[in-house]
């Protein structure tokens, strides 16, 4: 047995008993212990891997750094505490780290106010050591390391090649891994796995992981990623402490309007802000969570102009602030002088806000996991409540919230995806691993597999990327040789090539891509806002499009610089766009699959409308405008599949295509794919494929959670299921990587895997290179490395693609499923207006186009469609 | 286009009176500059550019090649790989018995050496021949002396057209048509890594050529072109937003 469940709970006297005097008389002022603490700290005390899964306030950190100050205090008191490096504790978030060190600092001052009159006792010291730390406070770290380094993800890389300080660590014997849920889903985690395994090796094998966690599914998994295998391919033992559901948690649905299909969007956001007035004014303290930073700003103006609370107590709380404002924010929520916060992700994790009594999710929070962390931000201690009000603004957002509660209350929570075999983030630690020391391939490949993220890592994957970090896929003769590694394919051996590498390596370390963003002024050079490169690309002159609320033409661009006009009271011609939308989750989005048909069942089995209501309020415990609201959308949708005589329902089984011609004489094949975004981003570009090969055409794609939009221009026949029938499991994936080359995605992420690969520089000689330089450059290297064999980032550009942003795997399984029968593909007669449930997808610009692969073919296109466009407008135009 | 002056479809590049192939700024040695920036390129552009050359003249035997300038990309001393690429191209032409001159480019400094190791003839700062003048597009027309049809590079000209979906597609392009009364050919570059201005969406006042800088170029003839595959003639600038 290698992972175990922790079942012994432990009593406050037995934990007393074997902590030190002065720190059991210490602890012994806290009457009682909380769950984790209970399961957790004697295990760690006798060295054990543990992961610990808790919510947010049940003093799981405590639990731990009480267990390995213990040791440390026994070291010190024994004179064995020497200048070095014993614990390290890594965090997503610099404020995090500082906030733990605080809270480290002041139980070590009380402990040690007695036990400094004693000589030979050393004080137990903290450090924290980020990106922001500085040159003056890294020379005393060296000279008096902290015997507890507090760091982040990035540090600890550069710490592991830094020649001095790397000495110091090999004493380290704890790696405690907080927010891990939030960590290992990412590249971030990835790269962080590997330090581990590096430090893992420093150490000589002598490190104890323990890793802290918030609701997460599935646990096992987490506590694989945490240990990691050994050598012989097993996994490392690990206890996991399961304490996820032990605060009670009461989440409601609440709905501004009786009716969210026809109730106006002003008067629908007007009534919104009403309900969240009479909850911050209900509560101490609320968090308010927007799925965007944007969102966070208006709800924030909104909420002073109804002046809900006193302008110093109300504050938004984002990524785009300053450090210095987000402190103040957060120092005023810890003492409770806030009355309401809106945030977008930034207080989801982390640090101790104390006094927040209740949270408000505007819009839907897209997973259970997410809602649950988000909701478990209220109630501070673990027996108080949290509580947390769901406010939907829009037909789907209700029913996935109600789904989402109802879920929740199952118990139910949706499977993480932990990334694997990132070729871009291997280079990184092949190079910081180079630094180190020469390695034998082996040895460093064996190192490498150690890994939870690498495990699977086939030899001659590896291989290759040595071979691209040495300069292997050279051709070009006289040109100055690449290489940030030597590599003697011979003796099977690499090391560091040049003295620039280490510089190299720690000025670009890290995961995180840079996002363009593009300045906004007007033409007289007003500041009207930032938008994404992304979007400028897809605006030309004389576009209408909103930002900030308000419509303006884009005139041109310059550079990083869009020039816009005001163009009040017109309409936008392109939608607006958002990029970092919060994908709905598998689970989830199968679990709304499944209320679809009960639903639906109800709804065909003429059950009474109070019947099906009631039901409704018991599954999602959504208020009776909500269930309303569900009701009537329902029926909506019943009410046009009557009319167009179609037999069957949505539901998790049964994926409805709709064919919709628009106004504009496109077809719009509309399918209702409950699976979540991850999973429609996969099988739209499958579809959309296969339908560009026939029809020849380019092919736009629109994804959302709840399905996918693909248009086609102009009226083709086309048998859309004889092309669903095209594609097989064994096809998909292939497909899906053939669908989305030359895309705009591709380039876009290619940028990043190139970064993070270091075949761009962020850093290099002392200047920084900007990103549109990067953007730049690599679309010319794209076109480059497409004719490589088996290159490494273009290879991870297509995996990061269809495996992380994408769900290729579940696509896959979907597929599978409709091959088997179990799912059906419902094809609808084309017909000129859309359902009801298809309004939301069609309100969404468009994600993406499926280009033609005929260049001369697309050529001939777009003149027919300049003509076109030239008669439109009522010239007279003589083709020459 | 004209009687003498015709685009070699499906290449960025005009033959001339059946028998020269007209193309413009190769910008061998641009993955240098990439890589002394920190960019690693790790295959070599030259053997395309090359390629887009070597092509027509083989398929339309034709016996003289003029290049209208920035042969190279470092405006310095030229790197080992410009030298290379550079005498890769003469001497595959060479072989073909084919004749090159180049019009000199503002990129184009120091190859001189090179040049007349392989008796090329570097010609600056333009040529005529016949009615025609051919020059890299740098120097302002003021201080030439052209004749009323000229021939120039330097932009980079592309067009981005957006579809029925909404979405915008680039392509290189060459703009032929009047300008100030006299008649102008804008070559795009040869290079796939040059891309350039979008003629069509930018003010003229942000175009690099003195050719075209705040010039009215609206009854300009786009031919969009994809190297290799296809040329596209559009309707005049003016007719296309």
């Amino acid at each position: 047995m290698v992972l175990e469940y922790a079942q012994k709970r432990y009593t406050m006297d037995e934990v007393v008993r074997v902590l030190e005097p002065e720190l059991g008389k210490w602890f012994s002022k806290f009457k009682k212990l909380t769950p984790p603490q209970e399961y957790s700290i004697i295990p760690i005390m006798l060295g054990k891997n543990t992961l610990i899964a808790a919510p947010t306030g049940s003093g799981k950190t405590f639990a731990v750094f009480l267990s390995i100050i213990n040791e440390l205090l026994k070291m010190s008191k024994n004179g064995q505490l020497e200048d070095k490096v014993y614990c390290v504790y890594v965090s997503p978030l610099k404020a995090l780290d500082y906030d733990i060190e605080k809270n480290l600092n002041q139980p070590l001052n009380e402990i040690f106010q007695d036990e400094g009159a004693k000589e030979k006792v050393t004080r137990i010291r903290v450090g924290v050591r980020t990106g922001d730390t500085t040159q003056n406070e890294r020379t005393r770290m060296l000279k008096k390391p902290p015997h507890i380094l507090v760091t982040t993800p990035e540090s600890i890389a550069i710490l592991l090649v830094a020649p001095k300080f790397r000495e110091k660590m090999k004493s380290v014997k704890w790696v405690i891994v907080d927010e891990i849920h939030e960590i290992c889903s990412s590249k971030r985690g990835v790269h962080l796995s590997l330090s581990l395994e590096r430090l893992h090796y420093l150490t000589s094998g002598n490190i104890v992981r323990i890793g802290l966690s918030a609701t997460i599914h599935p646990i096992e998994e987490v506590a694989k990623y945490l240990v990691g295998y050994n050598d012989d391919g097993t996994e490392r033992d690990c206890l996991i402490v399961d304490t996820r559901f032990v605060k009670p948690i009461e989440l409601k649905v609440i709905c501004p309007v009786n009716d969210l299909v026809h109730t106006p969007a002003e008067e629908t956001t007007l009534r919104m802000y009403k309900l969240i007035k009479n909850i911050v004014k209900r509560h101490k303290t609320t968090l308010i969570f927007t799925n965007t930073r944007s969102g966070t700003e208006r709800v924030v103006f909104q909420l002073s102009k109804l002046k809900v609370v006193d302008g110093d107590e109300l504050a938004a709380h984002h990524g785009s602030l300053s450090r210095e404002i987000r402190h103040d924010i957060e120092d005023r929520l810890k003492h409770g002088l806030m009355k309401a916060v809106v945030t977008s992700t930034s207080l989801e994790l982390g640090i101790d806000v104390g006094s927040i009594e209740a949270v408000v999710q505007i819009g839907s929070p897209k997973s259970v996991s997410k809602c649950l962390q988000r909701v478990g931000r209220s109630g501070h201690s673990l027996e108080k409540l949290s509580k947390g009000y769901l406010i939907p603004l829009e037909r789907d957002d209700l029913v996935e919230d109600a789904v989402i509660v109802s879920e929740a209350k199952k118990g139910a929570l949706d499977r993480v995806h932990i990334p694997k075999n990132c070729l871009d983030v291997l280079a990184q630690h092949i190079v910081g691993m180079a630094i180190e020391q020469k390695w034998d391939v082996e040895e460093a490949y064996k190192l490498i597999k150690r890994s939870y993220n690498y495990h699977y890592l086939k030899l001659d994957v590896f291989e290759n990327v040595l071979k691209y970090l040495s300069g292997g896929y050279q051709q070009l003769e006289g040109h100055r040789v690449y290489g940030k590694i030597w590599y003697d394919t011979n003796e099977r051996k690499f090391g560091r090539r040049g003295a620039l590498v280490r510089v190299i390596y720690s000025t670009n370390i890290g995961t995180i891509p840079e996002n363009v963003h593009v300045k906004v002024l007007t033409l007289n050079n007003r500041w009207v806002g930032m938008i994404e490169e992304e979007f400028l690309e897809r605006l030309i002159p004389g576009d209408i499009f909103l930002l900030g609320g308000r419509p303006y033409e884009f005139k041109y661009a310059k550079g990083l610089t869009a020039y816009v006009s005001p163009a009040e009271g017109e309409k936008p011609t392109v939608p607006t766009w958002f990029s970092e939308m919060l994908p709905l989750s598998f689970d989830t989005a199968e679990a709304i699959g499944r209320f679809r048909e009960k639903v639906f069942k109800m709804i065909r089995e003429k059950v009474p409308k109070k019947e099906i209501i009631k039901f409704i309020k018991r599954e999602t415990s959504s208020d009776p405008k909500a269930c309303e609201s569900i009701y009537s959308y329902f029926m909506a949708q019943e009410e046009f599949l009557k009319h167009i005589n179609v037999e069957d329902r949505h539901s998790d089984k049964n994926i409805i295509v709709e064919n919709y011609i628009d106004q504009n004489n496109r077809q719009n094949f509309i399918f209702h794919a409950m699976f979540g975004r991850r999973v429609n981003e996969a099988l739209s570009r499958i579809y959309a494929y296969v339908i560009m090969k026939h029809a020849r055409r380019n092919v736009s794609v629109t994804v959302t959670d709840s399905g996918f939009v693909l248009t086609v221009p102009g009226y083709i026949p086309l048998d859309i299921k004889k092309i669903i029938e095209m594609v097989s499991k064994e096809n998909a994936r292939t497909l899906l990587i053939e669908a989305i080359k030359n895309t705009e995605l591709v380039r876009r992420r290619f940028r990043h895997c190139a970064t993070r690969s270091l075949m761009v520089l962020r850093n290099y000689k002392g200047h920084e290179i900007t990103v549109n330089r990067q953007q730049v450059s690599s679309q010319t290297l794209m076109t480059l490395v497409e004719e490589l064999k088996d290159f490494p980032v273009l290879n991870e550009t297509y995996r990061e693609i269809v495996e992380d942003l994408m769900d290729v795997e579940n696509a896959t399984k979907v597929i599978e499923e409709a091959e088997k029968g179990v799912r059906k593909f419902i094809v609808l007669k084309p017909y000129d207006l859309p359902s009801p449930f298809s309004h939301d997808m069609l309100l969404t610009g468009y994600s993406d186009i499926v280009l033609m692969e005929d260049k001369k073919a697309l050529l001939r296109d777009l003149y027919d469609e300049v003509i076109s466009r030239i008669r439109a407008s009522g010239i007279t135009f003589k083709e020459t | 286009m004209t009687k003498r002056l015709k685009i070699v479809e499906p290449w960025p590049a005009l033959i001339l009176d059946e028998s020269i192939l007209v193309v413009s700024d190769l910008h061998f040695g641009i993955e240098e500059e990439l890589e002394a920036e920190g960019i690693h390129v790790p295959s070599s552009l030259a053997p395309k550019i090359i390629n887009f050359i070597i092509k027509p003249v083989k398929e339309l035997s034709l016996n003289e090649v003029l290049i209208l300038g920035d042969v190279k990309h470092e405006f310095g001393y030229p790197s080992p790989s410009e030298w290379i690429s550079t005498k890769k191209l003469i001497s595959s032409l060479k072989e073909l018995n084919v004749k090159l001159r180049v019009v000199r480019g503002n990129h184009d400094n120091y190859i001189i050496t090179i040049f007349k190791e392989f008796n090329v003839e570097l010609i600056q700062p333009y040529t005529i021949i016949g009615d025609m003048t051919f020059t890299h597009g740098h120097i302002p027309e003021e201080e030439l002396n052209t004749t009323n049809f000229i021939i120039v590079g330097h932009e980079h000209p592309s067009i981005a057209i957006r579809d029925k979906l909404g979405h915008i597609h680039r392509f290189k392009c060459l703009l032929y048509g009047k300008v100030d009364k006299k008649t102008l050919i804008v070559l795009p570059s040869l290079s796939p890594a040059a891309y350039g201005t979008d003629i069509n969406l930018n003010p003229s006042s942000t175009f690099l050529s003195p050719f075209l800088r705040n010039k009215n170029i609206s009854e300009m003839t786009p031919y969009a072109i994809e190297p290799g595959k296809g040329v596209q003639k559009f309707p005049k600038l003016k007719y296309i937003i």
